[in-house]
């Protein structure tokens, strides 16, 4: 809603169609992370009583992140139960870049990459900049 | 897929093999010919799992016809699902060792049939409320698949009932259990699926769906706790723990004691709402954007007489300070009971006297706290002020002073100044942790000395000694000039440092 408003730089959202309740969204890879150059693709569904629900995100382009499936499900208290009616789509999206800078190893959706990620930060690292160029660019 | 295919054209072409072998051995006798079938366990496999290919068959068609392309997530559930299904089936297996023969199979194979098509028609009746154009098609399919696999569950259910009732407990008793919580989730559904319906036909946006929703919710949870309670008890008393529901009936416990505890919350919060939370005032209108941060719409304040503003429109203020649309309220409170901006709780009714602090929310830019702190904190009023530490000695503690440090600082230096003074006073924890905001138990790095000159209101009493001292360019002078820049080099270091301390105590609503 203030998307329009106050765009933030390396995120974009709109409807699909004329279907108000579908949503697809970008975001840029963020520079300081191994996802940087990418850019990757959301849906983003509303239910109908928004703002008091969550909308539900989910990545369509494929990404390795620990708290991202490979059905693009986003591992997000802020999509869950700490959803709150302030937030908007261009807050969820600019959470969602610093989720893609700052992983949360310790509440994973794909234990083995989160395990990777505190293991072997380079190889994490390596595969998820792999990803990107394969899938995100 | 393939390879599922390949293996029921095999497993279909040994069954025919092996079935027209014992129909020649038998003469043609067809009942005879089962008999011989069932006595050799290579044929029963091989009619295992040909039926095994056939009911996989026959899932993809209801599937195919009812449902169309499975959703991913919908697809997600299900292997999660059927996944923590088998495991418990097989737990159950622990009790019932005697049961195991194909009789339990084949009923193993129906509820599991059973139960798959009850979590898509579940995903579906969610899904609807993301979907608004809703076709007849959809109507149809959702109407009729619910009351099929209803049917199916009620007759396998008085099935389970009446063979108990003839023959005494045995492994029946499982499936007619289970069947009987599939019932009760398929009339949830149904109902759901009713509410979403009227919602997508009515114009304007169902406010107390979601209420229903949660009578619903709640009235299935205590359903289930019911149903694995008198389980429990029938299968103790009969076999002995059953451990393959153990997990089960923790999780509803557990949901069904959140539910209710939500559910006292919810009305302690939304309780006469009128009067509970005050209407918001002109001027406290005025010092935010006057937006509701929910609907995105102005507020407006209801003026007497003309033109009444209904009482959904009426701005209301949390104890937190922040002001919503009392429509966006209460649908907020309906399924969390914590301010939508900065997310503390309407039900902690600690009067906020003491609190000018507005923590900035997930969405703030700078809204202005509410301005208290002209009038003295009551803590201030009779308490004479211990001297601070470190700040007071140093800087005058006149009045203006701190107000030209709020203003420029907005919230963060007025609290700086406060905390250590509060903390002087020796209070109890307890009573320093309610009239203190919660989020800063920390204590923050004070600020060096200022050198005595720098005492702001001093300058008159300076002598023209001291004053041409300052213009001088004597090496005593121009060394005197470098220590108070570097004086004030290293105060702006200490305040820049207690800043950073204070964004790091700030809530960051970008951080996961």
């Amino acid at each position: 809603m203030d998307l329009g408003r106050d765009p933030p730089s390396s995120c974009s959202a709109g409807p699909v169609g004329d279907d108000l309740f579908h949503w697809q969204a970008t975001i840029m890879g963020p520079s300081d992370s191994p996802y940087a150059g990418g850019v990757f693709f959301l849906s983003i569904h509303f239910p109908t009583d928004y703002p008091f629900k969550p909308p539900k995100l989910q990545f369509t382009t494929r990404i390795y992140h620990p708290n991202i499936n490979s059905n693009g499900a986003i591992c997000l208290d802020i999509l869950k139960d700490q959803w709150s009616p302030a937030l908007t789509i261009s807050k969820v999206l600019l959470s969602l870049c610093s989720l893609l800078c700052d992983p949360n190893p310790d509440d994973p959706l794909v234990p083995e990459i989160a395990h990777l990620f505190k293991t072997d930060r380079a190889k994490y690292d390596n595969t998820a900049r792999e990803w990107t160029r394969k899938y995100g660019m | 897929m393939n390879r599922i295919h390949v293996f029921g054209a095999t497993s279909t072409i040994l069954s025919l093999m092996i079935f027209s072998k014992a129909f020649l051995e038998r003469q043609g006798i067809f009942f005879a010919t089962l008999i011989q079938l069932t006595q050799s366990n290579i044929n029963l496999m091989i009619l295992l799992g040909m039926t095994f290919y056939y009911v996989i068959l026959t899932g993809k068609l209801i599937q195919r016809l009812w449902f169309g392309k499975l959703r991913a997530l919908e697809v997600e559930h299900l292997y999660e699902r059927s996944w923590f299904s088998v495991m418990d089936t097989c737990l159950a297996l622990t009790i019932f060792r005697d049961g195991f023969d194909l009789l339990f199979i084949l009923r193993f194979g129906t509820l599991l049939f059973c139960k798959t098509f009850h979590w898509i028609i579940g995903d579906r009746v969610d899904f609807m409320e993301q979907s608004p154009d809703i076709s007849t098609w959809f109507h149809l399919r959702m109407g009729s698949i619910m009351f099929i696999f209803f049917a199916l569950d009620v007759t396998f259910l008085t099935s389970a009932i009446n063979s108990t009732i003839s023959a005494g407990p045995s492994m029946l008793i499982v499936f007619g259990f289970e069947y009987a919580l599939l019932a009760s989730i398929m009339l949830g559904n149904a109902a759901k699926y009713v509410l979403h319906t009227i919602d997508l036909n009515s114009e304007a946006p169902w406010e107390e769906k979601s209420i229903y929703f949660f009578y619903i919710d709640l009235l299935l949870d205590f359903f289930k706790l019911a149903a694995y309670i008198v389980f429990f008890a029938v299968v103790v008393s009969h076999y002995g723990i059953p451990l393959h529901i153990v997990r089960d009936v923790y999780i509803t416990l557990r949901s069904f004691l959140q539910r209710v505890r939500d559910l006292i919350r919810y009305k302690q919060a939304t309780r006469n709402m009128n009067e509970r939370y005050p209407t918001a005032t002109a001027e406290e209108l005025g010092q935010t954007d006057g937006v509701c941060i929910v609907c995105r719409e102005e507020m407006r304040i209801p003026v007497e007489g003309l033109n009444p503003t209904p009482l959904q429109e009426t701005p209301k203020k949390l104890p937190c300070g922040h002001l919503f649309h009392f429509r966006c309220l209460r649908s907020w409170l309906e399924r969390q009971q914590s301010c939508p901006t900065c997310r503390q709780s309407v039900l902690d009714n600690t009067p906020n006297t003491n609190q000018p602090l507005n923590v900035n929310g997930p969405n703030q830019g700078v809204q202005p706290a509410p301005r208290q702190r002209n009038e003295p904190a009551p803590a201030q009023a009779n308490v004479q002020p211990p001297r601070l530490p470190i700040v007071d000695e140093q800087i005058p503690r006149e009045e203006p002073r701190r107000l030209l440090f709020t203003n420029l600082f907005r919230h963060e230096i007025p609290f700086e100044l406060r905390f250590p003074r509060q903390a002087a006073v020796q209070q109890p924890e307890s009573s320093r942790a309610a009239t203190l905001p919660k989020v800063y138990p920390v204590h923050l790095t004070p600020l060096g000395p200022v050198p005595p000159s720098f005492n702001g209101e001093d300058f008159e009493l300076l002598s023209d000694e001291q004053l041409r001292q300052f213009e001088g360019t004597s090496r005593q002078a121009i060394i005197k000039r470098l220590e108070y820049l570097r004086n004030i080099q290293n105060q702006l270091a200490k305040v820049s440092g207690q800043l950073a301390q204070l964004a790091e105590l700030m809530p960051d609503d970008n951080k996961v």
